[in-house]
């Protein structure tokens, strides 16, 4: 089999539009409805989403643009771009949820271990204590009783 | 005129469908429906004046199905 033909017989997206909305089925197993959420969430400003259960496991996307009617390459290339950010969200999604434990972690560790000083409050007070006439930018008075003349 | 739409309760929280048709209500007489796997929205009396009127509802809906699916996600964890 030639490169050609093995890229021929390699499934694509399969769509249907009908020019002016374009629709698409979405497998569950490969795109949780997380991800659907995701993409959809990043083409509302720009389309009419409608997202349907076909069956178990499966999604019906469909797609209008809500700018002028789109010709068929618009249409197709919108799909291709939702597909696209489809599968950016199932990254998000699998790392985020790889990676959550982790994350609780560091916070956790994180909150934990800070000092009891990092308070605002005990800064404060440790403000209030802190001898002022050793502070380098203190300016001297000298006509006050017990400033400092040299 | 009447509109009709139905939303799959596993994608589009029955909450969302409801705080949408609150949002549009103005624009229509909305009823809204909920079956087991389904929820069933009529509209009738759609304003004349708003092309596109259940396009713009139920991306509102979808909208607003993903803010509270987030919601929960974020309770969740």
């Amino acid at each position: 089999m030639s490169m050609s033909d093995a890229n021929a017989s390699l499934d694509e997206l399969r769509y249907l539009e009908d020019g002016r909305r374009v629709a698409f089925a979405v497998d569950e197993s490969v795109y949780p409805l997380d991800a659907v959420y995701g993409a959809a969430y990043l083409f509302l400003d720009r389309c009419f989403l409608y997202v349907h259960r076909v069956s178990d496991g499966v999604l019906e996307v469909r797609l209008k643009p809500k700018a002028a009617p789109a010709g068929p390459e618009a249409l197709e290339a919108l799909a291709g771009e939702f597909a696209n950010a489809l599968l950016d969200q199932v990254v998000r999604v699998q790392v985020a949820r790889s990676t959550g434990r982790i994350r609780e972690y560091y916070m956790a560790r994180a909150f934990l271990s800070a000092p009891a000083s990092a308070s605002i409050d005990a800064l404060l007070a440790e403000l209030d204590q802190e001898e002022l006439a050793a502070d380098a930018l203190e300016i001297d008075v000298p006509w006050q009783a017990g400033g400092r003349s040299e | 005129m009447t509109l009709r739409i139905d939303f799959s309760r596993s994608v589009y929280a029955v909450s969302a469908v409801e705080a949408a048709v609150a949002a549009w209500a103005q624009l229509g007489r909305f009823a809204v429906e909920a079956g087991p796997h389904t929820i069933h929205v009529v509209v009738e009396g759609a304003h004349p004046g708003v092309p596109d009127l259940l396009d713009h509802f139920a991306n509102h809906a979808l909208f607003l199905s993903i803010q509270e699916a987030r919601r929960a996600a974020g309770a969740a964890a």
